[in-house]
């Protein structure tokens, strides 16, 4: 086997995975260089409402019923949720596993007294909390990312705790302390690389969850107004289903490739990591 | 000169049920450059008395004295100073490496944490160490999934080295591996011994394999210590009815003589309510009712033997 980058090429050996990480690639670069592959402006109205995908080669995903491209819609549309993917996503994993590692490292009054914490947030049906926190602080791109992270970090931590907790336990943990590691050095370099793929597997479902999420608060009309966003989009066809259904689909079904997508990777990243199925 | 001095060592585990007794009431030293062998059955607190021992574990009451400086009551900090003085080999070789590094990383952690030499040095030291375990310095690359048992047994063995240790624990170290292994494992502790000057305690519930490495011999039943002499005393002329009956336990390989009768019935008693007086008097054999009231001692029987038993 060749020295450069087995990571990237146990990854890449994984069709799944692959697959994901080039729909993945597709959707960022469709976000990012949303103003250049069509109209600057996804609320602007361009042409006749009710164009079907197709019917008109200058808008290849048709019209709603204002009449905006829903090309532009789904390019721009795809920056809003990723943004609020991954920043909510990174948010909740740092809070998270913090608070998880913490807790199961320690145990004891640190691990009761987080854990009832992490509890509290999970007491109230977390979209309802989502709902209840963007209504507060006002609808915005930097609140959704807020509530999102708010209500999907007690599952990392839970989750991080749990593995943290049998971790502990194992023979090379306890070398480490006879050795004279410290707990921080202990945490970072023993426990939680044995944690990662769970953890990995989990972060990137929750990204796929935030998206969703984030279109989920925008369906109800509580997204940013500033932004174009899927949620919004599928939000706004739902009147016309019957009669329109693409303009709820062609959204819908970006929300389903990026999700799938991330899922895939998340996967892919799990079974790379595995340091037993490397010389397979 | 004594490396471990232990005293009125307790150690209680609360759990739902109550507190169990692990340890309760051991003194026990550990000499410089001997072997001690710790025996018992599962269960009897071999291992908590292992890590009391190496100040992995805090005791409840008692004292630890390593080279004279008390570990006992002393912060996780102020133990790290003294760390490197005391090793463990595990007897999982299997749990006992951390699956996502290296063995050279491995190998190289102690030397990092306790910032001993330069980079060039410490990787040096590593392969001087990996060759002297019997494996080639290029099995540092390589992840222990890749080794055998014996072979992660003797990386193990390496990490515990990396620090000059004065003293290792070894918690059941061979105990897991095949029998052939086993020897070749014992014979390489045996000479890192006489090549370093070390000291060992070695914990393990097989007679057979602590005759063969200890010099001295502890024999602990339900959180205490019942019996201690040297390793010919101990085999030739057991005091304590509870050694007498791990002895005659020990398989002997005489095919075709009848198998002698099992000498011990029952299981060990709970410890989180262990018999008053002497705990080995539901099992033992020449109990009598004064043995529930007062527990025994450790009373000298000789030079370096001591029993607790009012029969012995």
């Amino acid at each position: 086997m060749a020295e450069a980058d087995p990571f990237l090429k146990r990854f890449g050996r994984n069709r799944p995975a692959a697959i994901g990480a080039v729909l993945l690639l597709a959707v960022t670069a469709g976000g990012l260089l949303a103003p250049m592959l069509s109209a600057p402006d996804p609320w602007a109205m361009v042409a006749r409402p009710f164009l079907w995908p197709g019917s008109d080669p200058r808008f290849p995903l048709g019209t709603d019923m204002l009449g905006r491209d829903l090309l532009a819609g789904i390019l721009h549309g795809a920056r809003v949720s990723l943004l609020v993917g991954l920043i909510a996503t990174a948010a909740a994993a740092f809070v998270g596993i913090s608070i998880g590692a913490l807790a199961g490292y320690y145990g004891g009054r640190i691990d009761n007294l987080l854990m009832r914490l992490t509890e509290l947030f999970q007491i109230v049906p977390p979209f309802i909390l989502a709902v209840v926190l963007v209504v507060i602080l006002e609808p915005s791109v930097g609140t959704i990312i807020l509530a999102i992270a708010a209500i999907s970090w007690p599952q990392l931590a839970r989750l991080t705790r749990a593995e943290v907790l049998s971790i502990r336990e194992r023979e090379y943990v306890e070398a480490a302390v006879s050795v004279g590691m410290s707990d921080r050095r202990i945490i970072f370099r023993e426990i939680l690389p044995n944690a990662a793929p769970p953890l990995l597997v989990s972060t990137s479902l929750a990204v796929a969850t935030s998206i969703l999420l984030e279109s989920s608060l925008s369906f109800l009309g509580l997204g940013d107004p500033n932004v174009m966003s899927w949620g919004t989009m599928v939000g706004a066809g739902r009147e016309v289903l019957r009669s329109a259904w693409y303009v709820c689909a062609v959204p819908g079904v970006a929300i389903l490739v990026t999700v799938l997508a991330i899922n895939l990777v998340g996967e892919g990243l799990n079974d790379a990591l595995d340091p037993k199925r490397r010389r397979r | 000169m004594n490396l471990v001095e232990a005293t009125g060592l307790v150690k209680h585990f609360h759990t739902g049920h109550g507190a169990v007794q692990a340890i309760d009431g051991v003194d026990i030293a550990v000499r410089e450059g001997e072997t001690l062998g710790i025996v018992g059955e599962s269960g009897c607190g071999k291992s908590t008395l292992g890590r009391l021992l190496t100040g992995l574990l805090p005791p409840d009451r008692g004292s630890v004295r390593l080279l004279g400086e008390e570990c006992a009551g002393q912060s996780r900090r102020a133990l790290r100073r003294i760390r490197p003085l005391v090793q463990v080999v595990f007897q999982n070789p299997y749990s006992s490496l951390n699956p996502r590094r290296t063995v050279g990383r491995t190998l190289l952690e102690p030397l990092a944490v306790h910032r001993i030499g330069t980079p060039r040095d410490r990787a040096a030291r590593v392969a001087a160490m990996l060759e002297r375990v019997g494996l080639s310095p290029a099995a540092a690359a390589r992840y222990p999934h890749e080794f055998s048992g014996g072979q992660r047994q003797r990386i193990a063995i390496a990490r515990a080295m990396m620090l000059e240790p004065r003293l290792i624990l070894c918690d059941e170290a061979v105990s897991a591996l095949d029998v052939s292994v086993q020897a070749q494992i014992l014979n390489l502790l045996a000479e890192m011994k006489r090549e370093f000057g070390l000291s060992y305690v070695f914990i393990s519930h097989d007679l057979s394999v602590v005759r063969h490495i200890a010099d001295r011999i502890a024999v602990m039943y339900l959180g205490r210590i019942v019996e201690v002499a040297d390793r010919q005393r101990i085999w030739s002329e057991p005091r304590h009815p509870y050694t007498r009956a791990l002895i005659a336990s020990v398989p002997r390989p005489r095919p075709g003589r009848p198998k002698p009768a099992p000498v011990l019935h029952d299981d060990l008693p709970s410890p989180i309510d262990p018999p008053s007086g002497c705990r080995f008097r539901t099992r033992c054999p020449v109990a009598t009712p004064s043995c529930a009231g007062q527990a025994p001692v450790l009373e000298k029987m000789g030079a370096d033997h001591a029993c607790a038993c009012f029969h012995a």
